[in-house]
């Protein structure tokens, strides 16, 4: 009798091993993005084009507006200042709004705050707040967390009255990550000292980068002389080039993603972590990040629609 | 049991020490008896380092480059676009106010700036002021501002720059600045078509001078700055939002030469460094030659110690611009608002060769403006105190202090010697010093002289007695008057006292005059440090007047030397003597009696025009000067003719 046990105890582990091993190899079932702009003001109108020119991206590339959450911290498109009302360009020769018609933001001016960004990442919100604005990612999520702002050693600025430190950040993921929240995380950064904000991260399978590391300044890629301000950051600029050439059904893989903007061309030192991510990065596909899984259902079955109601 | 008792009374009396509140063994250490027994040497060898390290300023290794501090301007990204392209031109404008101004020889043509503002789509307000002239009676002078407002198309009107410009008739002595007008009109229209300000632009054109300004600023904020009742500075029937920054605007003419930036406010005021160089900035970007003090900047091309000899007199002349505390243009009087604000000087291109346009100094103007738009908030980023060596390096407060702190602690430095060594000769005696010393310090003959002085020094006022003096002579000139009435008030005290001093103040006699001595001093030097936290120039040139021959008296036996040289320097031969070198410098070739009667005369207009600056803008130059250098000087004066008792000093050495 004992040894039936033992033997019925050993094929379980041996099963739940085996079936580990398969959620590990298995790839994701959905994908979201958490899009932040952390600064306001007229003259940070560029991490406003940085955060839109992202979710254009991303949302091109598949993912639903009702999986991406959208923070921006501050109204450029509606700014007294701006030459071209209800508009945001994210290059001078102003060929692309970036600010078009179908833009849903979540979270706008001060609701954009560290409060909110963790509550959200940790799934923490109110239960008043609408399903539109809440991170509802399971085990099978692959999310992709974009930041941009002004940022220093070891934090990032939100709305220039408090910030998050890499810390808070750190510990939020891994409650995400113990509350099963995540599949996998690619984590983007665009601000000054950006590296210093991913090195605390302890959670698995997340892969990290930044547009610059710890002691240097990330810097604007142009100015459009006639909005009169800096119209896009480097780092953004060249990932947003490089994404530009992304189909849906591109084999481009996350490690050529990785050597975007080198040195010569964003002036930062781009950083990057990959010890917590397991995965061969030159076989994740780039689509694992910035697309989206479509869930698919076959059926051989015959459908009969004549009697469908029109 | 019995050592152990006299130990514990030697603990007493050491109690006993600590307990007194004047530690008589303080000032008898090494280091302070060097200084109290040179400090005559010392109190020169700081002079002489504070006058170098001033000179030192100038040079490039104290001075640093500028920058910008605040992010919110973006100083020139965007494209100027100002042109003559759509609605009237530059020539236009300018003709039809050239002719307008030829019909009203003399006045301003109210009716026709504002039919003009109405015309280019402003919210046209005029302002009616009164002067009533505080050293007549019955005397009033009436002006009129006219000002356009063109509302923020896209936000609440709770801000506003200002673009101002003063009308000046063809019969002004001053150079025209009608040119600047019809920029100011072309910028107008420009501005009027665009849509992206955050903040109202009020056009201003005023009138008088800095009078109309000053009234205009007034009537704006609801206050009053000079003395009650002078200046009736009226009411706005329409306002903007709260001014952040000004721009005046005096051009000459339509070729330029090169654009001046003006800084110099009210009472030696600042403006934000970050609008100067803002001027600078948009001046480089669109190629307009530009100047500070009419000294270029740029050091391209000239040679190491002949910049820095440049430089030197830069800010050698910034700090005599600063030092009168007279605003050298209209911007001088927004900065006591909270309102940062310059003046852009345009010089007259003479002869042939290239010059700038107006359309190129409408888009430096333009470009400014984009830029104070861009604001978040009321400048405070970069330096509200500096001095500026050339146009693009400054030298900050912690930099300059020091010079006048040099001064000032020579004066503390004599001061506590002075003290020290009084009190160590009358430490001999060690139960009664407390009433020794008291009998030596002659505290109520002291503090007589001290208030008596003060108080001459509250009279004379230029808020009330110039007034008394212009009623008493009123058949002849105001500033003659003026003249008469402080001249004689000053030699009959300079003549009175000594005699006051010798004859009444026998039964007084004493060995010294201690007390009286250190509290002129540390007057002297605390007054100097507060108001060089106002206005450096005037302190530091004051310090540097007065910190020498401060020094020389001594309190007691002071020679006839010293006495003269303190004579020199009173404060109504010291505006002689200012008086004196600018004259010569304008005409050197008068015979001498003219020299001495153009000198005299200029003084006593000197001595008005401060008056009527202190009565209208609050200018406190005027009273600086009765409030702490008369009475400190007639203290001093005093105490190089108290009577000393030689005899009893001799004893006790």
């Amino acid at each position: 009798m004992h040894n039936m046990q033992f033997y019925f105890l050993l094929s379980f582990l041996v099963c739940a091993n085996f079936l580990n091993i398969h959620v590990c190899q298995a790839n994701h079932s959905n994908n979201w993005a958490v899009l932040v702009d952390t600064s306001r003001f007229w003259f940070n109108y560029r991490h406003v084009a940085n955060v839109l020119s992202i979710y254009r991206s991303v949302k091109r590339l598949g993912i639903p507006d009702s999986q991406i959450i959208l923070m921006v911290a501050d109204d450029m498109a509606c700014n007294p200042r701006n030459p071209s009302p209800a508009t945001v360009f994210n290059n001078a020769d102003q060929q692309l709004n970036v600010y078009g018609d179908d833009v849903e933001v979540d979270f706008r001016g001060y609701e954009v705050t560290v409060e909110n960004f963790v509550r959200l990442l940790t799934g923490r919100l109110p239960p008043d707040t609408p399903r539109s604005k809440q991170l509802l990612t399971d085990e099978g999520s692959n999310i992709l967390i974009y930041l941009t702002g002004h940022g220093g050693d070891g934090f990032l600025k939100f709305q220039d009255s408090e910030e998050v430190t890499s810390q808070e950040l750190a510990d939020a993921l891994e409650q995400m990550w113990q509350k099963r929240r995540y599949h996998e995380i690619f984590f983007m950064i665009d601000t000054c000292q950006a590296s210093s904000m991913y090195e605390k991260f302890y959670s698995p399978n997340i892969l990290a980068m930044a547009s610059s590391l710890v002691g240097e300044d990330s810097l604007s890629h142009h100015v459009d002389p006639a909005i009169g301000v800096y119209i896009i950051d480097r780092y953004t600029f060249y990932a947003l080039k490089f994404l530009e050439n992304v189909k849906l059904k591109s084999r481009i893989s996350m490690k050529s993603f990785l050597g975007v903007c080198p040195k010569q061309d964003c002036i930062s030192t781009v950083g990057v972590r990959v010890d917590l991510f397991h995965r061969d990065l030159a076989k994740v596909p780039i689509t694992d990040f910035f697309g989206s899984v479509r869930p698919v259902e076959l059926t051989f079955d015959f459908l009969d629609i004549s009697n469908t109601p029109l | 049991m019995i050592i152990h008792f006299l130990e514990l009374k030697g603990d007493i009396s050491e109690f006993t020490k600590m307990g007194l509140l004047t530690d008589p063994s303080v000032g008898h250490g090494a280091l302070t008896s060097i200084f109290v027994r040179h400090h005559n040497r010392f109190c020169i060898v700081m002079f002489i380092v504070s006058v170098v390290l001033f000179c030192m300023l100038a040079h490039y290794s104290l001075s640093s480059q500028t920058y910008f501090s605040e992010n919110a301007l973006l100083p020139g990204l965007v494209k100027g676009q100002l042109n003559d392209n759509t609605g009237s031109s530059f020539r236009d404008h300018f003709r039809e106010l050239n002719a307008e101004a030829q019909h009203y020889e003399a006045e301003t043509p109210h009716a026709y700036l504002i039919s003009k503002f109405k015309n280019l789509r402003l919210e046209t307000y005029s302002h009616n002021f009164t002067l009533n002239y505080p050293l007549k009676k019955n005397t009033k002078y009436t002006g009129r501002n006219v000002y356009g407002i063109l509302r923020a198309p896209r936000s609440a009107s709770i801000e506003s720059i200002v673009l101002s410009v003063p009308y000046r008739a063809p019969s002004s002595v001053y150079p025209s600045t009608l040119p600047g007008l019809a920029v100011m009109f072309q910028i107008a229209q420009f501005f009027r078509q665009q849509i992206y300000w955050a903040k109202d632009i009020i056009f201003l054109v005023t009138e008088h001078e800095q009078l109309g300004m000053q009234a205009w600023l007034e009537a704006y904020h609801g206050t009053s700055c000079g003395s009650p009742g002078v200046l009736d500075s009226g009411k706005l029937s329409g306002r903007a939002g709260a001014i952040q920054a000004a721009i005046n605007l005096e051009i000459h003419s339509d070729k330029i030469d090169h654009i001046d930036i003006k800084l110099s406010g009210l009472n030696g005021q600042l403006p934000n460094l970050d609008l100067v160089n803002l001027a600078h900035r948009l001046c480089n970007k669109e190629s307009v030659k530009h100047t500070f003090n009419n000294v270029d900047g740029g050091a391209i091309g000239r040679s190491k110690v002949n910049s820095y000899y440049t430089n030197l007199s830069t800010m050698m002349s910034m700090v005599m611009t600063q030092a009168t505390g007279v605003p050298d243009g209209n911007h001088g009087l927004f900065h006591r608002f909270g309102i940062e604000a310059i003046t852009l000087e345009g010089y007259e291109k003479e002869g042939r060769g290239i010059y700038s346009s107006v359309f190129q100094v409408g888009r430096v103007i333009e470009g400014m403006f984009r830029s104070l738009n861009n604001l978040l908030e009321r400048f405070h980023q970069s330096f509200f105190f500096y001095l500026l060596p050339s146009t693009d390096r400054y030298v900050s407060i912690g930099l300059y202090m020091p010079c006048l702190v040099l001064l000032v602690g020579a004066l503390f430095l004599k001061a506590f010697s002075t003290w020290i060594q009084h009190s160590s000769e009358h430490k001999s005696g060690d139960s009664s010093t407390q009433a020794i010393i008291s009998e030596h310090l002659n505290v109520g003959m002291v503090s007589v002289i001290i208030l008596s002085s003060h108080v001459v020094g509250l009279i004379l006022l230029p808020n009330l007695a110039p007034a008394y003096f212009t009623h008493f002579w009123n058949h002849i000139p105001t500033h003659r008057a003026l003249l008469l009435g402080y001249g004689s008030l000053s030699i009959t005290i300079v003549c009175l006292l000594p005699i006051i001093m010798k004859k009444c103040l026998n039964s007084f006699k004493s060995s010294n005059w201690v007390l009286l001595h250190v509290i002129c001093l540390l007057e002297l030097g605390i007054g100097l440090l507060c108001v060089s936290m106002h206005n450096f120039s005037l302190g530091y040139l004051t310090a540097l007047v007065y910190v020498l021959p401060a020094v020389c008296i001594k309190s007691t036996q002071n020679s006839l030397i010293v006495k003269l040289l303190w004579l020199i320097v009173h404060p109504m031969c010291s505006l002689f003597w200012i008086t004196a070198y600018i004259t010569y410098t304008a005409y050197p070739e008068l015979p001498i009696s003219d020299f001495l009667t153009k000198t005299l005369e200029a003084s006593g207009q000197w001595m008005v025009l401060s008056t009527i600056d202190n009565m209208i803008y609050g200018n406190w130059a005027f009273s600086v000067s009765v409030l702490l250098l008369l009475p400190v000087w007639m203290s001093f004066w005093c105490l190089t003719f108290l009577p000393t008792d030689v005899s009893q000093k001799l004893k006790t050495e």
